[in-house]
């Protein structure tokens, strides 16, 4: 019967046994090979059921069999009663080892889910110096493992369903009832209800499913994969959406701000953490804007320049062919080219690729004259700066806002890039995350907010969660009077 | 719904593509032109300009020690009927265009300032691409040899001509750095007049090329001279730099100076110095009957630098004695300029803003001849100058030496 949904594929494992002794009949146990944990099968299934099964008194009906290898053999934690086909399907792929009885209508699904996977590791992308050095896995049930030792509270829901015709993923969303609005909450159900598709591989598939604007560089859904980012998202009202099969988890609803904060803010110094955050904020308006403003300035408003600046720029650029706008298009693409090489090339080549572009075509570009060495501090300065933002996607619009800004600055000069910042800034006010604002500790302004934007105040004035996220009744964090101050002069020591 | 969109689009995007880039310069095709000259030769306007070479600056600027093997500027003049038309034949010579925004001096000739410097503003305050800020200054002959000339230690001599401007304004304050919105001013305020510095090429032959460079000690070389008179827009003389001392007080124009005085009144020769750090001029306009007297007030502090008097500094009343004496030596310098400016019958010391402001219905009937009656104002000067401070040594060394 199986094998005519599955086809005869030899990773599945029918295992017979037909033993008369005991007076049970025609036991079958079906699994596949790969998806099972091969211990549990051996010791919690088949070794009870082949040895202690004749210390059973052998009752008379197949379904009295059922009843008592259910309740008195399988010591396995999770075990169920199937009545369909296409259930016992479902179970079987998804590790579990089924127990079939002959002459028995129901079948049993004992959970020896198992096999190889990936252990937790450092994370790989968002890296901090002080905070957990765990990472979330492939596997959705060691990411709701980490987040449950991280949130012990009793509101914290988990909601699994499966999603994709033929991966059958299974996606999670995880908050804490009371703090996360239920209307959004309720929004995330119905979106990822909505999804019908026949594959979900990354949570990226997802993203993009139930991301409220496609339209937009910007990314409108955070994603960590790092279970304290999530589990702080969790408490300030988000929602965590975890897909299986990959790390990165995703924190819906999200603001414009929160894609600054790296959660090592939270773990060093506030004053530390305050520059460091405007220091993130200035480079993403180098990354995005300092060639078109060199560009600009460059070759319309000279006269913004001091004089001896000038002058050695107008030195570099003597001899230099092209055009200022061609110069920084040409060392802009060689960068993306030089990044994306970078990621692609296997590990082995990566000191040859650097050899190649800082000095074939950092430094030679410039003493062969085809672009000016300022043109050079210009683009590599950018690209350092773009590498500051903690959130990699944030850090892609950036880039991408780049090049538009660019040909504003080169074609309009400041005047267009002046515009293309109103255009985008009016973009900005008008996306929402799940009926967030994207803006919203800035434009709505919201005060309390303000603590934790621009720059971090240390944790005892944090007293508020951020209202656009947490629900209403339950904003507040923690009690009054909680700045540590020095013992009165009253108290004995 | 669509098509309009993209219609739209599209022609939003021809607009950048078919609008943008008119007035586009690449630095490398910009002439940077550090200082202009002006100069009137038979009834036309010749407009000299120092344009710097960026590479041979950005080479000798890397080069420390070197020195400079190129030239760091070039000069070349063109001619026509106004200053703009001038500057415009020079597409006919240059491969660059001229560009004025990082001028820093405007040098005139005293035979153009005598022509009247009205086209000068009118260029500087039509045209937004060069600035009000430049100062102006005033050579004697021809004004375009001022930019040939070479500097020492600075590279771009405009650029030098400027910094020393800046400095002597701040330290010694004699001749004033007056910018050409400064200029503006004094000629449309009630006073119509202003005074410019000089700056002349003191020795021959002029420094004009690389060779000549390479020696300790120039041929020759730039420096600031006398004060030049503006009434109207036309320039009608000189004051020297001594007067100009006294010009500076009553013009409340002292940052910081420095001057020989006598320690007390039997010595009258001036032994020693005194720096001047602080000083503020207040000029109160008196009338008494038809005449007009001025109250000159200066007040000023600041250090004594040296002194070669036979004195002791402990004593209080030894350094009320220096003051007096500081005080009247002061009140001289403002007295012979008060002559020298009342010979050129111009009111450059602004006594016209003064009255106009204390007197208004008065100056209606004064103004109608005001060079007259400026001749016939008095001046009562006042000066208070505190010495704060004495230096490390209350002693001289005269004393010293002398006693033993």
């Amino acid at each position: 019967m199986i094998q005519t949904v599955l086809g005869t594929s030899s990773d599945i494992v029918v295992r017979k046994i037909n033993d008369d002794s005991t007076g049970l009949d025609g036991v079958a146990f079906v699994y596949i090979y790969d998806l099972i944990d091969q211990q549990t099968v051996n010791q919690m299934i088949l070794h009870p059921l082949m040895t202690e099964i004749g210390e059973q008194t052998s009752p008379s009906s197949s379904s009295e069999w059922l009843k008592i290898i259910k309740n008195k053999v399988l010591s396995v934690g999770q075990v169920k009663e199937l009545h369909s086909m296409d259930e016992a399907v479902n179970q079987l792929l998804e590790g579990c080892t089924l127990v079939f009885l002959q002459g028995c209508t129901v079948a049993l699904a004992a959970n020896t889910y198992g096999g190889e996977y990936r252990s937790i590791e450092e994370p790989s992308s968002q890296t901090v110096i002080r905070g957990p050095k765990e990472s979330f896995t492939e596997n959705i049930k060691t990411n709701i493992s980490l987040m449950r030792r991280r949130i012990k509270s009793t509101e914290l829901r988990v909601e699994l369903r499966q999603i994709g015709k033929q991966t059958k993923t299974h996606v999670g969303i995880m908050f804490l009832k009371g703090i996360a609005k239920d209307k959004i909450v309720e929004e995330i159900r119905t979106r990822l209800n909505r999804i019908d598709t026949d594959s979900i591989l990354e949570s990226a598939y997802i993203e993009e499913f139930i991301q409220d604007a496609n339209m937009t560089p910007f990314p409108t859904i955070e994603n960590t994969e790092r279970p304290d980012a999530a589990a702080a998202g969790i408490l300030e009202g988000q929602i965590a959406i975890i897909v299986d099969g990959t790390p990165f988890v995703l924190l819906a609803p999200v603001t414009f701000v929160r894609f600054f904060q790296s959660s090592e803010d939270f773990y060093q110094r506030y004053d530390i953490a305050t520059f460091l955050r405007i220091i993130r904020y200035v480079s993403f308006f180098i990354s995005m804007l300092l060639p078109s403003l060199f560009i600009a300035i460059s070759t319309f408003h000279q006269e913004m320049l001091p004089t001896p600046l000038l002058i050695s720029l107008a030195a570099q650029r003597e001899g230099v062919p092209f055009p200022a706008i061609v110069e920084a298009l040409l060392m802009e693409i060689t960068f993306e080219v030089l990044r994306e090489a970078g990621v692609r090339m296997p590990r082995v080549i990566g000191p040859a690729i650097s050899i190649v572009g800082a000095l074939v075509l950092g430094q030679a570009a410039v003493q062969a004259g085809l672009v000016s060495a300022a043109m050079v501090i210009v683009v590599s300065f950018t690209a350092i700066a773009n590498f500051v933002i903690p959130a990699i996607n944030m850090a892609i619009a950036a880039r991408l806002i780049r090049f538009v800004m660019m040909i504003l600055g080169g074609t309009l000069g400041l005047f267009g890039i002046m515009s293309g910042m109103m255009v985008i800034l009016i973009h900005l006010a008008g996306l929402r995350s799940f009926g967030v604002p994207y803006l919203a500790p800035l434009s709505p302004f919201i005060w309390t907010n303000w603590k934790d934007t621009f720059i971090r105040v240390p944790q005892w004035a944090m007293k508020k969660r951020p209202p656009t996220m947490a629900s209403k009744n339950n904003i507040t964090r923690q009690g009054k009077g909680q700045k540590p101050a020095p013992p009165g002069p009253n108290s004995d020591t | 719904m669509r098509r309009i969109a993209r219609v739209f689009l599209l022609s939003i995007g021809m607009c950048l593509v078919t609008t943008g880039c008119w007035d586009r310069t690449e630095l490398n095709e910009l002439a940077i032109t550090s200082a202009t000259a002006i100069d009137w030769e038979d009834g036309q306007w010749v407009v000299s300009y120092q344009v710097v070479i960026p590479s041979a600056i950005s080479a000798a600027m890397s080069a420390v020690g070197e020195g400079a093997s190129k030239l760091p500027v070039i000069v070349y003049s063109t001619k026509g009927k106004t200053i703009r038309d001038a500057v415009w034949h020079s597409s006919l010579e240059s491969p660059r265009k001229l560009f004025f925004s990082h001028t820093r001096v405007i040098v005139v000739s005293n035979i153009a300032a005598k022509q009247g410097l009205g086209p000068l503003m009118d260029v500087y305050f039509r045209n937004p691409d060069s600035r009000e800020t430049v100062s102006v200054l005033i050579a004697e002959g021809n004004a375009r040899k001022i930019l040939e000339q070479l500097m020492q230690i600075q590279i771009i001599p405009g650029d030098g001509i400027e910094e020393m401007m800046r400095r002597e304004a701040a330290d010694f304050s004699a001749l004033p750095n007056v910018r050409i919105y400064d200029l503006a001013m004094g000629i449309v305020s009630p006073a119509h007049s202003a005074v410019l510095p000089e700056i002349l090429v003191s020795g021959s032959p002029g420094v004009t090329s690389v060779d000549a460079m390479n020696r300790t000690s120039l041929t020759s070389k730039l420096r600031l001279g006398r004060l030049a008179v503006i009434r109207g827009d036309k320039m009608i003389g000189w004051l020297t730099r001594n007067e100009a001392m006294g010009v500076a007080f009553m013009r409340d124009e002292i940052n910081a100076t420095t001057f020989s005085f006598p320690c007390h009144s039997q010595d009258r020769k001036e032994s020693s110095a005194f720096r001047l750090n602080h000083s503020s001029t207040k000029v109160t306009p008196r009338k008494s009957g038809d005449h007009y007297a001025m109250e000159i007030a200066v007040k000023g502090e600041g250090m004594l630098l040296e002194t070669n008097c036979d004195l002791d500094l402990n004593k209080p009343e030894v350094i009320k004695e220096m003051e007096k004496q500081l005080e009247i030596k002061v009140k001289d310098m403002i007295k012979t300029s008060w002559n020298a400016t009342k010979n050129l019958q111009t009111d450059i010391l602004g006594f016209a803003d003064v009255i106009h402001r204390k007197y208004p219905k008065q100056w209606k009937q004064l103004k109608k001849d005001w060079p007259a009656s400026f001749v016939q104002v008095k001046i009562d000067p006042h000066v208070k100058i505190t010495i704060k401070r004495m230096g490390l040594s209350k002693k001289s060394f005269k004393s010293i030496t002398e006693n033993n």
